[in-house]
């Protein structure tokens, strides 16, 4: 019974009983999103438990605050405490267990290693760790450690001589243990009685070390079986007999044994836990347990006084050197559940106020409390929410110095307040400085955001991925192998446009811009792929023949799979020809579309239907996704704009958007294209199968307007009709209305 | 002549058997049942002869090198004659291209049927939107699970509204119904008087309250997800629309 049954137990009570989510959906599906600078959490958690805060984003989890806190308050967090934290996971509390863990396999081994009866092989789930309470709650009652203890005794008895028989009765005894674990399962396909099982008390003649191990057993399983007063009145007993090997930790078991009646059965037994408690941190022989008897106060204070150990948790995680780690967690558990349930956490503890401030900050308190202050905290807080450059503030930046855990935070904020004159040079500056992957998409983004030129956005538009997440912006991401933030990625880094580029190109920038966008070297192949996609689907739609037909080389460079329907393209000899020439391009290559996507866009190949209809373009999609969090920290209230644009360039720009934002779904442009030209050619050997492309496309299309129905249809009707002998007619069995979708 | 006669039958025929109603899937169980999801719920208000209570049990994740299970950690209040269904979640990542291959049918099946044995628990439910390419694993699982539950506790699935309508792929699935959720995938399903092709989806019907259809066929069994927890105004308003869905038709 160690320290991680203790952890875990806690944890998971404490979530179970005080976690009430508010608002919840029943399913996915999860769609994987691109990371450049994640809002919730540091993407190298070992780096940032080390000090290296980076830019420190506001939203951040509050561990993560708590940390920078004590980083910038110059308390730091001990090797030790930035292990432990790292080790625990820190983001949100899942609760995921092994259904078949490490541990209860190595126990099912050893037992049989001792000639002990196997379970049935057939049956993969003997033993579970988890029981359920009334009101089908579940909570860990056997943690892996208590198996892992029983290895590793089981073994020890062995090596120190036992006997065959002895060591059979004791691995019967602990099977009995272990079958309080949990209740009878119907998965089982050998379910035991219900009820409590307790092994028998030994006679006085076995051996010594027998009838101590017994009483152990005995105890263990009464408290596993839920019989607390049995379970700490024996653990009592076996604490006070010093020649037990067991004697040591009983009197924390006896207090474990309190706790759970007092949580489970009979809150009155809390004050009983706590003197025990104390009992065992006062008794200097049971120093090993006093670490984890910390934790189960700390857990009982929570639990019955909350108000005093936020307030006590705050002090001790702003101010304690050492062995905080523990604390940390105990107060973010408590935090978390306060602002769950919507209540405002008391913030007389500067940490508190920080913390708070810096999550929900929305007036001038930070500033002011920097003012009154002048701590490294608070002028974080303060620069983090300035929406102008005001000079004190600006000065007392600038007196950072470059080994402060504060300065990337505060250079940045300092260069974002900066008029754009002022701000490129010390930009360029700071891009030339190492730093990990997310503060330099994010310095990219302050340069970006004050180029005098379209050249110039181009250079600082390309961002590396610094990972994924498939669960919204909350969601902890994941990162490519090898790509934490000190390390060299394994392969070479992704680049992609964030929102703001892709807001820039995608809305402002005029088709002649994006076209000098596709052949420009600051952009990476795969960028200026999708920008030469984008202007050849947008020429198009805009009837630009001109735009299209130079731009197409590029396209069939850049992507050779293109290139025998681009030949197509170009060779065609009139406009009808070209128009069902690009509809062909088209059909068989879903991602094409005329929008610039952020991040990596959509999830499926070029050339394969997406399985969340996210394929070729909707009617009207002129809907914007907010920015992400750390972008929006950039911009405040401003949106992206390239400022160089000439009045010129940005009306032309806003006659395309309307033109664009007019055009038909792409399932009735490529039928209306495909029907007409194979009723004037209906010799053409690609009709049959552009037909089903095109009822499939009408199926799994990005949406349609009010005229796909007929168009499908007549795609439909025409398939069958002339070519009913064909594969893709037999392929083609249904047609699918967008209206009743 | 007398062959004539019998092929005059054949319509009549045809259309008795098409008026003939399915049985219902799960006897004597109530016809409405609350969704209640993994948050504190007190549902001691229900008339429990009317109104059941499908509850998250557990949802469980398979993988190719084992199962992980994450247990229901909020409270379930409910008066002890309660019919009770409990629902198990898997989830794969098949969404994020991490479909369930080479998952352990097995262990998967045995940690889904541990919910069976929960207290009061008569039917046992899987929630699991599988991709295309994880048909195969959850064709086979439930076969498995079916094999290991209690010959008479009834299987339910729910169903995404496609597998329902097109697909096909859910006939002969070892279950008494697949429930079609009809939201965020269509809620308007029913409106021009449609119905699902797959005969295991005209039993039942999900439905959520912040996306409620304007009408369902009568005689389905109704089970509602609301996305915030159950509060007895709620239960009270959302029995009364069920109300009129059956008295519309």
């Amino acid at each position: 019974m160690a320290k991680r049954i203790l952890i875990l137990s806690l944890t998971l009570i404490m979530a179970g009983a005080l976690i009430a989510p508010e608002d919840l959906s029943s399913c996915g599906p999860f769609i994987p999103e691109t990371v450049f600078t994640s809002k919730a959490q540091p993407l190298d958690e070992p780096r940032f438990f080390g000090g290296q805060l980076d830019i420190l984003q506001p939203q951040y989890r509050r561990i993560y605050l708590m940390t920078a806190y004590r980083y910038l308050t110059g308390v730091g967090l001990s090797k030790a405490d930035q292990q432990a934290l790292v080790e625990k996971p820190a983001g949100p509390d899942y609760f995921w267990f092994d259904q078949d863990s490490p541990a209860i396999k190595g126990w099912l081994d050893a037992r049989v290693q001792v000639g002990a009866p196997s379970f049935d092989p057939a049956d993969p789930t003997p033993i579970h760790h988890l029981k359920i309470l009334p009101g089908y709650v579940a909570f860990l009652n056997c943690g892996d450690d208590a198996f892992r203890n029983a290895t590793a005794h089981l073994v020890e008895r062995g090596r120190a001589g036992a006997s065959h028989d002895d060591l059979r009765a004791w691995v019967a005894a602990q099977d009995q243990v272990f079958a309080n674990c949990s209740d009878p399962q119907p998965g089982q396909l050998h379910p035991r009685p219900a009820g409590p099982v307790i092994p028998a008390a030994l006679p006085a003649t076995a051996a010594l070390w027998m009838q101590q191990d017994r009483a152990y057993q005995i105890a263990a399983a009464e408290f596993y079986a839920g019989q607390f007063d049995a379970a700490s009145a024996d653990f009592l007993r076996i604490a006070g007999d010093r020649s037990s090997s067991w004697h040591g930790i009983a009197p924390y078991l006896v207090a474990r044994a309190l706790i759970r009646k007092a949580m489970i059965d009979d809150p009155a037994a809390a004050p009983a836990a706590q003197e025990q408690l104390r009992k065992v941190l006062a008794d200097p022989d049971a120093a090993a347990w006093h670490e984890s008897a910390r934790g189960l106060a700390r857990y009982l204070l929570a639990r019955t006084q909350p108000g005093r150990a936020l307030s006590e948790f705050a002090h001790a995680v702003a101010t304690e050197k050492t062995g905080v780690a523990g604390e940390m967690q105990d107060y973010r558990l408590m935090l978390d559940q306060y602002a769950n349930r919507n209540k405002d956490v008391p913030r007389d503890e500067d940490i508190a106020d920080w913390i708070a401030a810096m999550q929900y900050t929305a007036d001038d308190h930070a500033l002011a409390k920097w003012r009154v202050t002048r701590s490294l905290p608070w002028l974080v807080a303060a620069l983090t929410y300035a929406d102008q450059p005001d000079r004190e503030l600006m000065a007392a930046a600038a007196q950072v110095a470059a080994t402060s855990p504060a300065f990337t935070t505060v250079d940045f904020h300092r260069l974002r307040l900066m008029s754009a004159g002022d701000a490129r040079p010390k930009l360029d500056a700071a891009l030339r400085r190492k730093m990990p992957v997310s503060a330099r998409n994010l310095f990219l983004a302050a340069r970006m955001r004050v180029s005098p030129d379209w050249d110039d956005l181009l250079r600082y538009a390309p961002r590396t991925v610094a990972g994924t997440t498939a669960f919204g912006p909350w969601g902890v991401p994941y990162l490519p192998a090898g790509s934490g933030e000190g390390q060299q990625p394994a392969t070479k880094p992704e680049l992609h446009f964030d929102d703001d580029a892709a807001r820039i190109l995608d809305r402002q920038a005029p088709l002649a811009m994006l076209r000098l966008a596709a052949g420009n070297s600051s952009l990476p192949p795969n960028l200026q792929l999708q920008v030469a996609r984008a202007v050849w689907v947008r020429s198009i739609l805009l009837n630009d023949t001109g735009t299209a037909a130079g731009i197409a080389p590029a396209l069939a460079s850049l992507a050779p799979q293109f290139k025998p329907y681009i030949d197509g393209y170009l060779a065609a000899p009139d406009e009808k020809t070209r128009a069902f020439a690009a509809a062909w391009l088209m059909l068989n290559n879903p991602g094409m579309r005329p929008w610039i996507d952020s991040g990596a866009g959509r999830l499926a190949p070029v050339a394969k239907m997406d399985d969340f209809r996210d394929n070729w373009w909707c009617a009207a999609d002129t809907a914007q996704r907010p920015m992400n969090a750390p972008l929006v920290l950039l911009y405040k209230g401003d949106s992206p704009e390239a400022r160089f644009l000439s009045p010129a360039q940005r009306a032309t720009a806003q006659r395309e958007q309307v033109r664009l934002a007019s055009s038909p779904a792409a399932p009735t442009l490529l039928a209306r294209q495909t029907v007409q030209w194979i009723e004037a050619h209906p010799d053409d050997p690609r009709a049959p199968e552009a037909l089903s492309l095109t009822v499939r496309a009408g199926h799994y299309g990005c949406g349609g307007d009010d005229q796909t129905d007929r168009w499908v249809k007549r795609a439909f009707q025409l398939l069958h009709s002339r070519y009913p002998k064909t594969e893709a007619a037999r392929r083609t069995r249904y047609w699918f209305s967008v209206r009743k979708r | 002549m007398r062959l004539h006669r019998t092929a005059a039958l054949i319509p009549l025929l045809l259309l008795l058997a098409a008026c003939v109603r399915r049985p219902d899937p799960l006897p004597g169980f109530p016809r409405v049942f609350v969704w209640a999801w993994e948050r504190p719920e007190d549902l001691r208000c229900l008339d429990t002869r009317a109104v059941g209570v499908a509850f998250l049990a557990r949802t469980v994740c398979p993988r190719q090198d084992g199962v992980s299970v994450r247990p229901r950690m909020q409270p379930l209040l409910v008066t002890p004659n309660t019919v009770l269904i409990a629902v198990v979640r898997v989830e794969t990542g098949g969404a994020m291209g991490r479909p369930a291959y080479g998952a352990d049918v097995g262990r998967t099946a045995a940690a889904i049927a541990d919910a069976a044995g929960l207290p009061g628990v008569r039917a046992l439910q899987v929630d699991f939107d599988a991709v295309a390419s994880e048909r195969p694993f959850y064709r086979a699982l439930l076969l498995e699970l079916r094999r290991r539950l209690p010959a008479r506790m009834p299987l339910s699935i729910t169903a995404l509204a496609s597998w329902c309508e097109s697909d096909g792929w859910i006939e002969g699935l070892p279950v008494a119904e697949a429930v079609p959720m009809l939201f965020r995938m269509g809620p308007d399903h029913y409106s021009a008087g449609g119905d699902f092709s797959s005969d295991l989806c005209r039993s039942s019907v999900g439905v959520s309250t912040d996306e409620l259809p304007a009408r369902i066929p009568a005689g389905r069994r109704v089970y509602v997800f609301d996305p915030r927890a159950w509060s007895p105004d709620h239960l009270q308003a959302m029995l009364r629309k069920v109300s009129q869905w059956q008295s519309a038709f």
